[in-house]
């Protein structure tokens, strides 16, 4: 029998309001226990909304979610295995870091010794701030604290909305390091971000959506795979794009300083080269590329179309 | 739950600043009172109350000013202050969301804030005619109070005080710990009755996340109801408005006079709590959260 998956979203729909506009459109994914699955798309996309809805916060208008094979409604007590950081850290300003944490905990019910309350405030690097009022503390701190609050109590399951905003450089290599360490130790993470790249250096799966839809899901290097894109310089790149433009089997062609992007959809890099030289366009640099960045914008680029 | 939400609220400033003007007015009352003591002009004007002093210098009545005066509008303001900000605040703060996916239940969570909100409303609220008993005793002593009963008036609230035909007055004695028993009791009345401004700003506050409006509402919610009391083609209403029996208290300062204005005060106040209270729950069962 095949473990039972984490999460599991099946067409989630969320209509805010009588509005027409839908945050979230028959939205399925399924994350599997050990995973770090990046939630992937624009602001706007719909990811935080799912987030929401995945923590019993907001009602699906349509559509079913399971944590831990339990639905999933407003308290459910499958919750207390979940820690959170959604739409930026909430705190009682008048409180200092620590008394916060403290309150959040004891909120819950569950013993005091259980939230291993000095390990998690070691982790938010906050030193003798935690007894300091949260009014005080800037944004970056605030963050960081929240990342504290949601490993509270060892959860099985994290959820993060875009986890490094706000963050410095050296604190996103830490935070991403302290998730590959609880990944290591059995922790399923879901992390919603628009960044890519950040994505692309933490999670081992991807989900990708578009204005509320989902666009593709997989393995990272699966969804990079799904497409390719070719870096070529050449001595004309006005010319280039033209002609590539509008070549078969390609999806998109833009320029990359000081050389173009060219994004395939069944055309080898083989057949650029061709129909460039056919041109009249001399060829001096092709690069296969296959980043998530890549995949990505390809990806929306065959949405639009 | 409940341990936690006090540790919350008691800590804020907004919590010292209403309860230091729940002393601030009652001293001003005790120190008007007695510097008006001292001129021979003698009192006048001690609040909308139709209930009439013999004497106005007596500690127990400067407790029963503080509380006649304050319990228009500022134990309004002070009860929709504390139950319209208590889930708005939270909701500012972003930590509304983390409370219930802690996860703590919906009701429970309300439940927890209702009933500090109140415990804090009405500690907060008693202030008035405790500070004022003590101030009043401390300038004039603890006496007996004299109050001035028209003959032949039973119940009647305050639109029914008047000069007409002048019927015979007499005077009621009350020994100081009866009257004291006697503020406790209207206290609790006045209080009570309040609780419908507690409703509607809890209500306002779980339905909007937005303190200001839920705290306008409750205040709201007297004042629309003193002017509507005051329309005469609105009469037919006046029953079930909050305000009407606000003075019905009074009546314990008249001996045999019947306190149906009291009774008829808990119900209406009690209809005006369960509906409104009733109805928030209802409204944040179903509300997506999404401050």
């Amino acid at each position: 029998m095949a473990p039972e998956p984490v999460i599991e979203v099946n067409g989630l729909t969320k209509q805010f309001g009588r509005g027409k506009v839908l945050a979230v459109d028959d939205f399925s994914f399924t994350v599997e226990r050990g995973q770090i699955v990046g939630l992937l798309g624009q602001n706007g996309a719909g990811k935080t909304t799912t987030l929401r809805a995945l923590l019993g916060l907001v009602r699906p208008t349509k559509g079913e979610l399971r944590i831990f094979g339990t639905t999933v409604r407003p308290g459910i007590a499958e919750l207390s295995r979940v820690g959170a950081l959604v739409e930026g850290p909430g705190f009682v300003p008048h409180l200092s870091g620590r008394r916060n944490l403290e309150i959040f905990w004891r909120a819950g019910g569950r013993p005091v010794p259980e939230a291993h309350l000095e390990a998690a405030l070691e982790i938010s690097g906050l030193g003798t701030a935690v007894d300091r009022a949260v009014k005080g503390y800037s944004h970056g701190m605030k963050q960081r604290l929240g990342f504290s609050q949601a490993l509270l109590g060892s959860p099985e399951l994290l959820v993060l909305d875009e986890p490094v905003n706000g963050l410095d450089p050296q604190q996103i290599v830490e935070v991403r390091d302290a998730l590959l360490r609880l990944a290591a130790d059995g922790v399923t993470i879901l992390l919603s971000s628009h960044l890519l790249s950040e994505v692309e250096h933490t999670c081992s799966h991807v989900v990708v959506m578009h204005q509320g839809r989902l666009i593709q899901s997989g393995s990272v290097e699966a969804v990079t795979a799904s497409v390719a894109s070719a870096y070529l310089e050449v001595d004309d790149p006005e010319a280039a794009l033209r002609l590539l433009g509008s070549l078969r089997g390609v999806t998109a062609a833009t320029t990359s300083p000081p050389g173009i992007v060219v994004a395939l959809s069944g055309a080898s890099r083989s057949d650029l080269v061709a129909a460039l030289v056919a041109g009249g366009i001399a060829v001096d640099t092709v690069v296969a590329r296959q980043s998530l960045e890549d995949a990505f914008l390809q990806l929306l680029e065959a949405e639009k179309s | 739950m409940i341990q936690v939400e006090f540790a919350k609220q008691l800590r804020r400033i907004r919590t010292v600043v209403v309860a230091a003007i729940c002393v601030v007015v009652p001293v001003l009352i005790g120190v008007g009172s007695y510097l008006s003591s001292n001129d021979s002009s003698g009192g006048g004007g001690g609040g909308d109350s139709s209930l009439q002093f013999a004497t106005r210098h007596a500690g127990l009545v400067v407790g029963i000013e503080s509380l006649s005066l304050a319990s228009f509008l500022l134990i309004p303001i002070v009860f929709a202050i504390y139950a319209g900000d208590t889930v708005a605040s939270e909701a500012k703060w972003g930590s509304l969301r983390y409370l219930l996916v802690r996860p703590v239940t919906r009701p429970r969570l309300l439940t927890s804030k209702l009933v500090v909100a109140a415990v804090l409303a009405v500690a907060t609220a008693m202030l008035i005619p405790v500070v004022g008993t003590i101030v009043g005793v401390a300038f004039f002593g603890w006496h007996p109070i004299q109050t001035v009963a028209l003959s032949g008036s039973a119940g009647g609230g305050a639109s029914l005080g008047g000069f007409l035909g002048v019927p015979p007055v007499h005077f009621v004695t009350f020994s100081p710990g009866d009257a004291f028993a006697r503020l406790l009791l209207a206290s609790a009345y006045v209080l009570f009755g309040a609780v419908s401004v507690l409703g509607v700003s809890f209500l306002v506050g779980v339905a909007t996340e937005n303190t200001l409006a839920a705290v306008s509402a409750g205040i709201g919610v007297y004042i629309v109801s003193a002017i509507v009391e005051a329309i005469s083609g609105l009469r037919s209403i006046r029953p079930v408005l909050p305000t009407t029996y606000l003075q019905g208290w009074s009546n314990l300062f008249v001996p045999g006079s019947a306190p149906t204005a009291m009774w008829h005060g808990v119900v209406v106040a009690a209809i005006w709590a369960v509906a409104t209270i009733g109805l928030a729950y209802a409204v944040f069962r179903r509300r997506d959260i999404v401050s």
